[in-house]
């Protein structure tokens, strides 16, 4: 599958980070790297320019938390979401499967 | 999988920073997101290398300092600090044995600072409750003898004090306190409760208005006008009363003098230099007992305080009240006035309420905390430093760059804000349990300072902790040359012949010979003045105070206890022989200058209990009837005489003036001995001229003296059954004479064990920051050792190379702190008329120990480094 417009998608990461991190109980950046481009049959690619800022960002407003951890000779960040980053996710699923309608209505007509 | 090695991931790092990106948390994360990705690759087959540059030129396109920027934009700066919190935290935890180190020795440092200052702030506090603190000044005296040997006594006369409120305006108001100087009897009118009390004292009216004790009870305007008042503390009114309301109730005073309660008072503050359980009205002086006494201008037996109406005039005022008293005066008296803030750092003035502690003693204490304090405080830079060098290159990439220089800043005063917090938190911890301890180990009660003198040196101490190791490090890291740091050539920090580092190693060295050899000087005087020959023997001696002057009575019981096995000789005195002060006279010997001398009333067996040598002449003997008439002096006053050969004091006749209740009389007498020097007052003072006579109406002192190698206990415990059997209603209160006499140098050996303790430690935290800083200097230069290795040195002489340094900088010290310590404690030893001469081995023997600890622990780490295989060592690089 051909890749995405990014420019497209920058709304959509953080709560596809969040979908992700809810289904696992902690992931390190690179592995989110490349889990988004597995799960979405390399549709989507995150580029770490892209993903750090938002996992930083996602981190302080308390929808996920970080854990510093030696890994095999440096320091590994493993991140999980948080109760109010559950709540978020759901609110944002909802909010963007409504857009999905609303932009499947406006184009088809 | 592939797993990148410890050297492969700081590669990647290096590649990374490289970038230019400084902000430690992206660092990490970056590290980690390549390494995985070259993880990957090198699964795929390619060489490292190959993994590496193939995974950076894919980052790269994607910049990591975007990234950076992104999220530095996006953080705030309280997250920022919070992360360098967590990164300081973090780096703490790493460097275990560095962190360690550093921590134990602040903490050290800032514990024995506080406990130390803890006791510095008690002394100083004295008398500084009370609310007119500045204004309040004491009458002392000092009188110049013909004998050229001056006198300063805390005494005054009891008429003094009205005069100067009379006619001088600048006084505002005085106090006058009466204290008898031996226990008194005081029981409740019914006989039930019957105590001899030491603490108490006769006060004027004005004491509560000049003085800020606390009535409970009782209005402080009239609780002692006029005479036959008594005023209990707290505790002294529990005891005699118990639970009843003691207002208006009674006690007797010796059997005799009926006094009202007026007043409860607080028990009074442990840092006030007065010190009373029961506080009588001075007015019934002069009205039940020392009728015309009491009115004598020449009797000093008083204290009196003048409060003034406007501070800082005491020069002043001093000249009207000398003017003043001048004409009422017998002989050469010099009055002086002392702020009562300074009266328990004062010594040298006899008499006094209680004992003080000398000035000088306080300032070795201080000087002590704060000597340790830096030592910490630079251990600390030092170690910081060490540390810091060690990211040199680090902080050379980032410059380079351009970075954001303020962020490397902040990490490190974050690092050490944190060090230095945590440091405060244990020894604050450390502090308060281990006051209770340090309150038994010197053996006195301590006011703990307020909270907030503490929360501000804490403030104060992070502050200079945070500042001096981290600003002084950043700023040394902004003034590495780029290119060196760069290509690690920031190695020996110690390599210029003078460096700051190198100057706050040798400080130390200082520190810890200063500390030493003051610790042996003062040990040496302590030492001495336990040892130290005073003339007379306390071997196996009590006394006892006795509570009367029935003779018949003391001869029966003398006799009875003289028959007992244990004891070799009973006597009495009117003073005890530990650590006493004598009454003081004027005697004439013939038509001779009349000298000032001590006054010893004993009896016939006095001499042979404490052994006193009669050099010439003989003892009292009681087959002679004129021996009640006769004198026994000793060299001294000889010597004041005017008898170049003593024996010739022998013969002469004495005669002495004195007051009592029916005025002047004169007694006269000869010489029929003279004895040894033997010095029982303290050896604060010298021996002074002293005479001898027998006055079986002022003795007040039992002294039994015991046979060696006898019980003690059970001899006492019987000479306590015979005391009952005579004297059934009076405490038997023995003490052993040397522990007496030795607790007069109470303050000494507080100040020797504080010290000495102290020191031990300080040197502790000085081989600490050696152990460390060796361990680093090596770590660092493990490279040219390595070099010197293979070029053919020796373990020996690498050794040898890296010890030179040291011995400079002790020899350095040696010269520095010889004057200094000898300065100091020189003018401590001033305090005593006899002691202890400073001599080389007192500075030598610190330089040994020090260059053993120098030895012993660069030696270990150096030995471990040079013995390293070299082929390791070089190939890492």
């Amino acid at each position: 599958m051909n890749r995405f417009d990014p420019q497209l998608l920058k709304g959509i990461y953080p709560t596809l980070i969040l979908k992700l991190l809810s289904n696992h109980p902690e992931m390190y950046g690179y592995q989110i790297e490349k889990k988004i481009k597995v799960l979405s049959d390399s549709g989507f690619q995150i580029t770490q320019g892209s993903l750090y800022p938002i996992l930083h960002k996602l981190e302080e407003k308390g929808l996920i938390k970080s854990k510093v951890r030696k890994y095999n000779n440096r320091d590994r960040k493993y991140y999980s979401i948080t109760r109010q980053g559950l709540k978020e996710h759901e609110t944002k699923t909802i909010e963007i499967l409504n857009v999905y309608d609303h932009l499947v209505n406006f184009l088809a007509n | 999988m592939h797993m990148l090695n410890r050297r492969q991931v700081h590669e990647v790092k290096k590649c990374i920073l490289s970038s230019g990106i400084s902000y430690d948390p992206v660092i990490d994360e970056l590290v980690d997101h390549v390494c995985e990705e070259v993880e990957e690759l090198l699964t795929e087959g390619m060489s490292f290398k190959q993994a590496l540059k193939e995974a950076v030129d894919r980052q790269r396109k994607r910049d990591f300092k975007a990234t950076e920027q992104s999220i530095l934009h996006n953080t705030h700066y309280t997250a920022m600090i919070r992360n360098y919190i967590k990164l300081g935290i973090r780096s703490i935890i790493k460097y275990k044995l560095t962190t360690s180190v550093n921590l134990l020795g602040l903490t050290l440092g800032i514990t024995v600072f506080m406990l130390i200052g803890a006791y510095f702030f008690h002394h100083n506090s004295f008398d500084r409750f009370h609310k007119n603190a500045k204004n309040i000044y004491r009458l002392t005296s000092h009188k110049v003898s013909t004998d050229g040997i001056t006198r300063h006594t805390a005494f005054s006369g009891a008429p003094w004090g009205p005069e100067l409120m009379e006619n001088i305006a600048e006084v505002a108001d005085m106090v006058r306190l009466m204290k008898y100087r031996l226990p008194v009897s005081v029981r409740t009118d019914d006989g039930e409760k019957h105590f001899y009390e030491k603490n108490l004292i006769w006060a004027d009216n004005s004491f509560f208005s000049i003085f800020s004790f606390s009535l409970v009870k009782g209005s402080p305007e009239s609780v002692l006008l006029g005479p036959n008042k008594v005023v209990l503390t707290e505790s002294a009114a529990k005891k005699y009363f118990g639970d009843v309301d003691p207002m208006g109730k009674t006690v007797i005073y010796e059997n005799d003098v009926t006094l009202t309660v007026t007043g409860v008072v607080q028990d009074f503050p442990s840092n006030s230099h007065v010190q009373a359980d029961l506080i009588g009205s001075f007015a019934t002086l002069g009205t039940s007992f020392w009728f015309n006494i009491i009115e004598n201008w020449n009797i000093l037996y008083y204290y009196t305080y003048i409060q003034t109406q406007t501070d800082g005039r005491q020069v002043q005022i001093q000249k009207s009240i000398q003017s003043l008293l001048d004409a009422h005066l017998d002989g050469d008296l010099d009055v002086l006035l002392q702020p009562i803030t300074s009266i328990h750092t004062s010594t040298g003035l006899e008499n006094d309420l209680s004992s003080g502690v000398s000035r000088r003693g306080l300032l070795v204490a201080i000087s002590i905390a704060l000597i340790i304090l830096s030592i910490s405080l630079i251990n600390y830079v030092n170690l910081s430093n060490a540390r810091a060098f060690k990211r040199a290159k680090e902080v050379g990439v980032i410059k380079v760059i351009g970075s954001t220089r303020w962020l490397v800043f902040i990490k490190f005063m974050v690092e050490s804000f944190i060090l230095a917090f945590f440091g405060f938190l244990i020894s604050i911890l450390a502090v308060i349990i281990l006051f209770p301890h340090f309150r038994n180990f010197l053996d006195m009660e301590l006011i703990a300072p307020p909270y907030h003198l503490i929360v501000l040196l804490g403030v104060a101490i992070i502050l200079l902790v945070t500042v001096s190791a981290g600003f002084y490090t950043a700023f040394q890291m902004a003034q590495i040359p780029i290119v060196s740091a760069l290509k690690r050539k920031v190695q020996k920090p110690g390599n210029p012949v003078f460096s700051l580092r190198k100057a706050l190693i040798t400080f130390q060295f200082i520190a810890g010979v200063g500390l030493l050899s003051t610790v042996l000087i003062i040990s040496d005087q302590v030492e001495f003045l336990t040892s130290a020959d005073t003339g007379f023997s306390k071997a196996g001696a009590i006394e006892v105070p006795i509570y009367t002057n029935n003779e018949r009575q003391l001869e029966a019981l003398k006799n009875k206890l003289s028959n007992q096995t244990p004891v070799e000789f009973v006597a009495l005195s009117s003073h005890r022989m530990s650590g006493d002060q004598l009454y003081r006279s004027s005697y004439i010997m013939q038509s001779a200058d009349s000298i000032t001398m001590g006054r010893l009333h004993v009896d016939y067996d006095f001499v042979n209990t404490f052994d006193l040598k009669v050099i010439a002449g003989r003892n009292f003997n009681k087959k002679f009837f004129t021996d009640t008439s006769a004198f026994i002096i000793n060299e001294t006053a000889a010597r004041l005489f005017g008898f170049k050969d003593a024996e010739n004091a022998v013969g002469n006749t004495l005669s002495y003036s004195s007051l009592n209740e029916n005025g002047n009389y004169v007694k006269t007498g000869n010489i029929i001995g003279l004895v040894k020097d033997f010095n029982f007052e303290s050896l604060h003072t010298i021996v002074s001229p002293m005479v001898m006579d027998i006055q079986p109406a002022r003795n007040h002192f039992l002294s039994i003296k015991l046979r060696p190698k006898e019980n003690y206990r059970a001899s006492i415990t019987s000479i306590e059954r015979i005391w009952k059997n005579t004297f059934p209603d009076q405490p038997f209160n023995y003490f052993f004479v040397n522990d007496r006499y030795m607790r007069q140098y109470q303050s000494e050996t507080q100040l020797q064990k504080i010290i000495f303790a102290f020191s031990i430690i300080s040197i502790g935290i000085c081989a600490l920051g050696l152990f460390a800083l060796t361990y680093f200097d090596t770590t660092v230069r493990s490279k040219e050792i390595c070099i010197r290795k293979v070029l053919g040195a020796s373990t020996k002489g690498i050794f040898k190379l890296f010890i030179k340094d040291y011995v400079t900088m002790i020899l350095i010290s040696f010269v520095f702190v010889t004057p200094i310590t000898v300065w100091l404690t020189g003018s401590w030893l001033d305090n005593f008329a006899y002691h202890v001469k400073i001599i080389p081995w007192n500075f030598i023997f610190p330089v040994i120990i020090i260059g053993a600890v120098v030895v012993i622990t660069t030696g270990f780490i150096l030995i471990k480094a040079a013995n390293n295989n070299p082929t390791k060592v070089l190939n890492y690089e």
